[in-house]
């Protein structure tokens, strides 16, 4: 169901459940108004946190290599970088990018803060997300087994309540609902005529999701750190 | 339904004299944020279908 009307209360359950199983937690969540949205966005904010998408620490990445990399080899890193944010690595290029990373990582210092800018990003902004538009649940267990019973003060979950849920439902939840905020890409593509260039960016939760080594054949010595 | 969402907004939209109506009671900000933005999508691609031609 699209969320169309603010009227609108949708569930959803977090990643891992059937469908079918009957002892699935359920969040319940109410579609946000455009009002809605920029109270999101102050409280983000007012906590200070910054929007960091994926493409901010490959840019980071790639500042750091024509920072600290000799420039011989700044070309072929830079195809590295860019393969693995297109998502079309080999194994080899895997490799290459962990081995890029670590030297980038050690010299340059941006690549981390803009990571952990990024990950504050994504605690806040899902925090305050299941904060407002969280308006019921069901079967939520806390990591300790106990229930959780749904609790608001003041029209937002409590954040006692809040506080006691799995920290993968309230990432989970709070992506979905960021959903809720704006239609995506593929959302666009399948309106009446596509315009990509017209789609509103989405906001990302995603996790971060930089590679890590994989097998494969070792080419340690094509990146340098530049020294002198 | 994506179709749906286009039978809204050619509801909802103005004539060349008209601002249009919002779908839903309040003011411009009390409209769901999804749904305005998805208008706003729509309305740059029928405006592109009308000067280029369906796609």
């Amino acid at each position: 169901m699209l969320p169309v009307s603010t009227a609108t209360v949708l569930e959803h359950t977090p990643p891992g459940w059937a469908a079918d199983d009957p002892t699935r937690p359920v969040y319940r969540l109410r579609v946000p108004s455009r009002r809605d949205v920029f109270g999101w966005r102050h409280a983000v904010m007012a906590a200070g946190a910054r929007f960091f998408g994926p493409g901010d620490v490959f840019n980071a990445m790639r500042d750091g290599v024509r920072a600290v990399i000799v420039p011989d080899q700044q070309g072929r890193c830079l195809e590295v970088i860019d393969a693995i944010e297109a998502r079309a690595a080999t194994p080899e290029t895997v490799e290459l990018y962990a081995r890029i990373e670590a030297t980038v990582r050690a010299d340059f210092p941006r690549v981390s803060q803009v990571e952990a800018d990024r990950a504050l990003y994504i605690e806040v902004a899902s925090w305050e997300a299941c904060k407002r538009f969280i308006v019921g649940w069901e079967r939520v267990l806390a990591p300790t087994g106990a229930p959780v019973p749904f609790a608001a003060v003041g029209g937002m979950v409590d954040e006692a309540a809040l506080a006691r849920i799995p920290e993968d439902h309230v990432h989970a939840v709070g992506a979905r609902i960021v959903e809720l905020m704006s239609p995506s890409e593929d959302d666009a593509k399948n309106s009446a005529a596509p315009s990509p260039s017209a789609t509103p960016p989405a906001v990302s939760t995603a996790a971060p999701t930089l590679p890590t080594a994989a097998p494969g054949r070792s080419s340690a010595k094509r990146t340098r750190r530049t020294r002198g | 339904m994506w179709v749906d969402v286009v039978r809204l907004w050619l509801g909802c939209r103005g004539g060349e004299m008209s601002a249009g109506h919002l779908p839903e009671p309040g003011g411009a900000l009390d409209q769901g944020a999804w749904l305005s933005e998805a208008f706003a999508v729509i309305a740059v691609a029928w405006d592109a279908w009308g000067r280029d031609g369906a796609p």
